[in-house]
Order: C-alpha cells, then structure tokens, then sequence
C-alpha cells in the first residue's frame, strides 16, 4: 500500500527530477530513428552531453544561452510504467514492512512522480500474465494520483508472462516512450527475453527493476518444509538441507544474470533491488547509473 | 540359529508408528517453486531413492534394527573348509614283536614312528592326538594331548616283544574318541600280521560306525625270517635238558641254534630247513639242583631278532626228605627211583615200626595193607599231611579192604578192590608230572579199581577208575598212583621214563605256589598280587616300579623281592610269521596316508559381521544427520 507518508517523502526526489533523469533518456540516448525532415517545434535548455549539432545558434545570438532544437519526436516522452501484479508479487518475509508488490509500486510512484515533476506524460498499468490495469498516458499532478490510486487498489493474481504482456501492452505505445518494467522476473527466460525484446523495440528505452524479498533470495531454512507457491498455487514438500540452499541460491542468481544479459543485449536497464533497501537510494543509484550512460552495471 | 531373536523384528511396528507420527513439516508460503524444482531436478539421482523411500532415515533405521535382530539371531554360514578344521586323531602304533623286523628301514617300528611323526606334523596346533601302542594290551602313551605333546613323546615310545592287540587297540581308540564333537579319525600303523583279542577289522568297522575315518598304514616288505616257535626246558635227574621247535619263515636255510646254560654254551646244533619247515632241536647238560638259567639262540641274523632266542629259568631244587615206608618183600623199584634222584634223600621203614615223619617232606606208601599199618599210624600220616606234608600213595587191591577212616580216608580216591579188566591209561591232563612220560602206552592187564572222590584232580585213569589223582588236604596233598611195581598193573616200574616220573612228581611237589611257573610268554602278567609296589628289573636293564609287572621283553626278569628270576619268551609262530598279513584287505588298505585336508561344512558363525553392519549404518545415520544440520 502506498501511503500517504510515502508520498509525503517523495520530495526527496525533487533533486533528482531538478535534474531530468527521465527526460535525459529521451535526449541523452542515441535515437533509433534520427529526426530528418523533421522540423523543429520547440526549444530547450542545452544540458551538457547533448548533440552541439543541435544547438539553435541563432537563439544563441539573440540570448547568448545556449538552445537545443526539439524536433517532433522528441517533443514528448511517455513513461510507461508496468508494475507486476502477479500472485508471485504478493509476497512479504516475515522482517519486511511491504510487500514486493508495495515496494514495486512505490518504486513505479516515484518514477511517476519524477515524470510529472518534468512535465512530461505516464501511463501506469499492472499486468501478471496478461495486462491487467492500465492508466492511459497523460500528464499533471491528477495523473499522478491516478496512479497512486490504481496501484493501490490492485489485487495480485496470476502467474507472470512479460511476453503477453509486451504483447499487448507495445499496441498502446505510440510515440516515444520510456518503459519502466517492475517485476520479480520470476517466470521462464524466454518469456522474460520476449517480453523485454519487444518492449525495448517499441520503446527504445527501457528500464527493467528486479524486486525481490531477501528471504526469497536466500532462503534461510532448512528441515521439513511444505511450501507453496504464490505463483502457480501448488504445494511441495521437500526436505531443505543446507547443500538445497546453497543450489537455489546459485540458481536464483544465474537467472537474474540471464536477466542482466538479455538487458544488455537490448541496452536497456537493469537494477536488481531487494525490497529492505531504501526507495530512495534506489533512484539516487538509477541516476547515477543514468548518468553513466544509462548502462545498469 | 536363536529363533527367538526373530521376535525382535516386533520393535519395528512402533518404530514406524512413531514415523508416522513425526510432527507436521513447516509450512511456508514463497513467491515461486521455480528454482526449488530446479535444484530438486538437479539432485535427481539421489532424490531418487528418496521418491522410492520417503524418508530414508525411517529406512535406515528399521534396517539397522532388522541386522540387529538378525545379529542375535545368531546367523550363520555354511562354507566348504579345507583347512582348519579341529581334528581329533588317534594313531595306533604296532608295537608287537613283528615290528621289530628289519625289512622296512630302519625297523617296521621306526618307519611307523616317522609315519606317526609325520602325521602329528601335518596336524594343526589346535588339534587332539592320541597315541595307542597296540601291545597284546594296549597302551596309551598321550590321552588327547596337543601337536607339541605327541612330537616329543613320540621318540621315546618303544617296540616291545609282545604278540599284538590291534583290535583291543582300535576298540580304545575308538572309546577315547567317541565324546569328541570334531573330526576323527584312526590311523593304525602295523605290519598287520598278527593279532590278539579283538578282531582288528570289526573293531575298525565298528570305529567308521561311529563316524571315524580308519586309516591304515602298512609297514611290511618281505623279510628273511627263521624263528623259535615253541619251546620248554627242565630237569631230567642231573641233567638239564632244552628243546626247541624252530620254523623257517623265507627260504631255506641252515640254522644253528646254541644251547647255554648260565651263559656258557654247552652244545650246538646245526639243521637245514626249507621254507615253512619247523625242526626240533633239543639240548641237554649237567645241572644241579641249584637254579639255572637255559638259553637256545639261533646263531646269525634275520629280519626278526626277537624270535631268535627263548630263555628258561631253572629254580633251584627243592631238596626233599622222603620216607619210604614197604614191606620187607616189596619190590625197591621204588626206593631205586627215588635214591636216583639228586634232590631226595630216602629213608625206608618197614611197618610197622614207622619213625617220626617230622622231619620228612614226603612219605610213600609203597605197599599198604591193613595188618601192617596200626590205626595210630595213619592218624599220624594225616597229621602229617594236613601239617604240610605230602604223601604219595601206590594203589593196590588191599587199599579196598582197610579201615575208611584210615588210609582211604587221606586218599583222593575211594579204592573198590581191583578189576581184571584189561585196558590202556587215558591222560586226562597235560600235567608236568606226567610230561614226556607216555603213560598210554602202558598196557594193564589188570588194575585197581577206585572212585574219584570229589575234591580229586585226576590226570589220568584206567578203565573207570583213577590211575593217578591227588587232593589238596590242608596245607598237604596226596598223591594216589596206581601204577604199582606189578607187571600186570602196566608194568610202569620196568619203563625208562619210571624214574624220570618221580623226579618230575618231586618237581611238581616242590613248586612255588607263589609265582608258579618261571617262564611265561611276553604280553603276560606275572601273577603276582604284590601288596606294595615292587622294583621289577626288565631284560633290558630297565627298572619298573610296579604292583603287576607287565612281561613285554624276552628275557630274564629279577624280582628282588621274591629273590627269583622269571623268564619271558615270544614263541609265537604268528608274530613271527613277519610276511603274512591278515584280514588287511579288508581294511581297504593304503601305502601312505592320504591329505588330511578334507573338506567340511563348516558354520561360520555371522554375528559379528552382523553387528559390524548395524554399526556402520549408525554412523551413516549419525552422519546423514550431521549433514543435515540436526546435530
């Protein structure tokens, strides 16, 4: 649940969004499609890092500041922010305060929250193995408690399937988009490799924010267990020894470094964050990051 | 097995009760199973046996209760053994005369030995080993002692100059294996040529019986042997006299036998016998009536010592006092007789006046008749003879007509007149009174008639009436001979032999009741009932201590304690039959004995190999729980 405390500390990110992270991934990155022939419509502040070429001298000459033109294209970034809502998300360690779910939509209400502090538009939905809410793209601060108030009221269910997701959700994206993927990855490879292909082909720039609980990362039992699987509802008994924990923790980090790959092979973003860790110094190392070039390392 | 340790296995039921009873496992909600399966899917071999058996300390578990139970079951393996195998031996030794022969090297006996030797050898250090001496009396030298015991025994063990006991041998043997629960088995070591007693070959089927491996083992070749197969010496007034039957047992050859007396060789004789011929060879020479000691040995070597040689002991005469009591008229064939022998002193009386018959030894009564004898006279001879005395009496017609409580009264005989019946002695008895004296030739024309009374020995009789008999009266005896110096009573008192008669009754009342004869046969014991344990001094040299002394040696014996010497001699045509082998065949015979090493079901016991298991699957247990972080 995204209270009101949260929302409350959300200033925090008033540096940051001082800063135009998001906006950056709209003029920082190099653009898939180039913008020839097409005419610029607006103005803005030259930042350093950006293309000189693109410089507007003649305002230049006239202000004695520097202008970068704005092309079509680039004139608006929609954020896309999908947040896994799937049964897997509902999981909260006995030491934990919130939820994965929680924490991941207050992750995606930050960058919601970033992207209205630059003015620009945000789309939020929910998906498990499908799409399952969604807030069409717009922009203000009405969006933004939109978003608080869809996230708030979302059930989880379902397993998760990023591929079917992506496979909906990339006919809703039509201009210049920022994809912020929120999920716990915990589903196939391949569904997580055809979900993230296609979303960053659409988007040409994508996010992609593993949560995890700690206990989940590294289970810290062992004996006889019965556990049951959020995701699929099924049980298992198994016998936890010391040598199963050592495997599974070996096997939960080899497939987020299959993750990682698959980010890297599409330049998209990768962070891998446990759900004790502060919220906040998790957008102070995104922008960090972004400043190294939105390489996620 | 302990079948009862099976009821153990009931611990198993609350064993697994208390399994099925183990708490509920922890439930735990976790976002995914993915990699849980994966690690699972990962461990598929050994989580294979844990599909089969859920639980694999509930397993292992009821599997080291079930070894345990099973451990006290005492469970046990049958395997085919051939080696350390508990054996109780027994091994019988021939150590008759026969073995003495030199056609196996070094002796039959010695080649036995080493055959012993080797047998006990072979045995392990945890086997029994009794050793038998088959002498006509068997011996046991080791009564179930060890390997060690029988080796140093062994050596010391000797071959003596008795017949064999093989069977009497064999039933012992037998006798001291049967309480014993291993293996057993007899070796007989012999030439098994002769044997006394117990017939070797059912004694050994009787051993097999009883589930005994017989082994024999033959120790014979063919030796070259002549032997001295019976003989007898004595005295013939002067002289001493000796005579030997020799037979040759191989092939012909010329025997000289040497006669000594008290060691001097006195004469010789020289004969050539062909195969199985037996020659007698008598020898006589100057005595007197001191004891003497006779010995006839064939001079040369065979494969048999033992038989070349017989010795006799002559005991010193008993010198006698004997009074002579006829009638002026009668005939002193009698007193002739007697005065011809060295050891009699005769006095003659005349009735009626007889003297004091105290210091007489014997009174002969040549002629009695009721008017020469006064009653007083009798009843002196019977004090006479009850005191110790002998009386010889000749039989005549009168002795029918005097007084019963006189004269007739002493005699073994109850005389009934004579009889005009003509006829010829019987010999009743082989007795030393009439040896060499063929008194059947005799021919009567007539002859007392008597009865044999009761307590009589007759040895000899004439029609139906005693011809010689005596009684034991007291601590004397009477002698009735109806052999009379009347030539129709046989005419006995013309013969050669009349004389030699007298001397041998003279002999014969002389004899010591307390050791008897002074020759025996080895393997006999001397009839001697000692109170006290005497010192015996064997041929050999060897002194005995000993109540009963055993004659295994043939030789002079000294029995100091008797101040006599006694003579043993083998004089046995079987024991000296070295090629014969009787009823060996039917023992299956074998020239070497064959490997001990058989095999045998043996139990191996398992408990142990049990309880090792069990222990072993405790510390797999303990350490399955170590790896799991329960300790």
């Amino acid at each position: 649940m995204i209270d009101t405390e949260f929302i409350t500390q959300l200033k925090k990110l008033d540096l940051l969004a001082k800063k135009k992270i998001i906006s950056s991934y709209a003029g920082g990155k190099p653009s898939l499609q180039q913008g020839r022939g097409i005419e610029p419509v607006d103005h803005r502040e030259y930042y350093p890092g950006d293309d000189p070429k693109f410089v507007d001298w003649k305002v230049y000459g006239r202000t004695e500041r520097l202008f970068i033109k704005r092309f079509e294209e680039e004139k608006s970034l929609t954020t896309h922010i999908l947040v896994d809502s799937s049964n897997s998300m509902d999981f909260t360690s006995p030491r934990m305060k919130h939820s994965k779910f929680d924490y991941a939509s207050m992750l995606g209400i930050g960058f919601a929250y970033l992207v209205t502090k630059e003015n620009e538009k945000f789309a939020v939905g929910t998906f498990n193995d499908g799409l399952k809410s969604l807030l069409h793209p717009s922009r203000g601060r009405k969006q933004f408690y939109k978003a608080i108030d869809l996230l708030n009221a979302e059930k989880m269910s379902g397993a998760t399937n990023l591929q079917r997701c992506a496979d909906e959700y990339i006919k809703l994206i039509k201009t210049k988009s920022l994809a912020v993927v929120i999920t716990d990855f915990l589903e196939p490879v391949d569904t997580i490799k055809k979900g993230l292909y296609r979303l960053a082909r659409k988007t040409k720039n994508l996010i992609a924010v593993h949560v995890a609980d700690p206990m989940e990362m590294k289970l810290d039992w062992q004996g006889d267990m019965k556990l049951f699987d959020l995701e699929t509802n099924t049980a298992k008994k198994i016998f936890f020894t010391p040598g199963m924990r050592r495997d599974y923790a070996v096997r939960f980090m080899a497939h987020l470094e299959k993750v990682r790959g698959i980010c890297d092979d599409i330049g998209a973003d990768f962070f891998s964050v446990p759900t004790d860790q502060d919220i906040f110094k998790v957008f102070f190392d995104i922008t960090h990051i972004a400043s190294r070039g939105h390489h996620a390392t | 097995m302990n079948a009862w340790a099976f009821y153990g296995l009931a611990v198993l039921v609350p064993v697994i009760i208390l399994y099925l009873l183990k708490p509920k496992p922890k439930e735990l909600k976790i976002p995914s199973l993915m990699f849980i399966k994966e690690v699972e899917q990962r461990r598929r071999f050994s989580s294979f046996f844990k599909r089969l058996f859920r639980d694999p300390l509930l397993l292992l578990q009821l599997l080291i209760l079930t070894i345990l139970v099973l451990a006290l079951a005492g469970p046990f393996m049958l395997s085919q053994e051939t080696h350390d195998i508990q054996e109780a031996v027994a091994i019988i030794i021939d150590s008759s005369a026969s073995m003495q022969a030199r056609d196996v090297q070094p002796t039959r006996f010695g080649a036995a030995l080493a055959t012993a030797r080797q047998i006990v050898l072979d045995l392990q250090d945890n086997d029994h080993v009794t050793l038998v001496l088959a002498e006509n009396i068997p011996v046991v030298a080791l009564n179930k002692g060890t390997k060690q015991q029988a080796l140093a025994i062994i050596p010391s063990l000797r071959v003596k100059d008795t017949p064999t006991g093989l069977g009497n041998s064999v039933i012992l043997a037998k006798d001291i294996l049967a309480d014993s629960e291993v293996k057993k088995t007899i070796y007989i070591l012999s030439d098994f040529s002769n044997y006394e007693g117990s017939d070797p070959v059912a004694a050994s089927k009787s051993a097999f019986a009883a589930g005994m491996s017989i082994v024999p083992i033959v120790f014979a070749s063919e030796g070259e042997n002549v032997g001295i197969v019976s003989g007898r010496a004595g005295r013939r007034l002067d002289q001493c006299f000796a005579e030997a039957i020799v037979k040759d047992f191989g092939n012909e050859r010329s025997v000289n036998i040497i006669f000594s007396i008290d060691g001097i060789a006195v004469a010789s004789d020289t004969k050539t016998l062909r195969t199985g011929d037996t020659e007698l060879f008598s020898f006589s020479g100057d005595c007197t009536t001191s004891e003497h000691t006779l010995n006839l040995f064939i001079d040369g070597s065979d494969a048999l010592p033992v038989d070349d040689e017989v010795w006799f002991i002559l005991s010193e005469q008993k010198q006698f006092r004997a009074l002579l009591i006829k009638e002026r008229e009668s005939a002193d064939y009698i007193r002739y007789a007697l005065e011809s022998l060295p050891n009699v002193q005769v006095d003659s009386a005349i009735p009626t006046v007889i003297p004091s018959l105290e210091s007489y030894d014997v009174v002969v009564f040549q002629s009695a008749t009721p008017e020469a004898l006064l009653p007083g006279t009798f009843k002196l001879v019977e004090d006479f003879v009850r005191s110790g005395g002998d009386a010889i009496i000749i039989g005549s017609e009168a002795l029918a007509f005097m007084d019963p409580e006189f004269l007739p009264k002493l005699l073994p005989v109850l005389p009934a007149g004579s009889s005009k019946v003509s006829g010829s002695p019987q010999l009743l008895f082989d007795h030393p009174i009439l040896s060499d004296i063929d008194i059947e030739s005799l021919y009567f024309e007539e002859y007392v008639r008597a009865f044999e009374k009761e307590d009589a020995i007759t040895l000899a009789t004439i029609g139906d009436s005693p011809l010689l008999a005596y009684r034991d009266l007291d601590n004397g005896g009477v002698l009735y001979a109806g052999l009379g110096p009347n030539a129709t009573l046989g005419g006995f008192y013309l013969q050669p032999s009349f004389p030699i008669f007298w001397s041998q009754v003279f002999d014969w009342l002389g004899r010591e009741e307390a050791i008897g004869s002074l020759s025996y046969f080895t393997g006999e014991q001397l009839p001697i009932f000692l109170n006290q344990t005497e010192h015996v001094e064997k041929p050999s040299g060897e002194v005995v201590e000993t109540k009963n002394p055993l004659l295994d040696e043939v030789g002079i014996y000294n029995l100091p304690s008797f101040g006599r010497h006694v003579a043993a001699n083998l004089l046995d045509d079987r024991e000296s039959d070295i090629e014969s082998i009787s009823d060996a065949d039917a023992l299956e015979l074998e020239s070497s004995y064959s490997s001990k090493l058989e095999e045998q079901d043996v139990q191996r016991e398992l408990f142990w190999l049990a309880a090792l298991a069990a222990l072993f699957l405790i510390l797999l247990e303990w350490s399955y729980y170590k790896r799991r972080g329960s300790l």
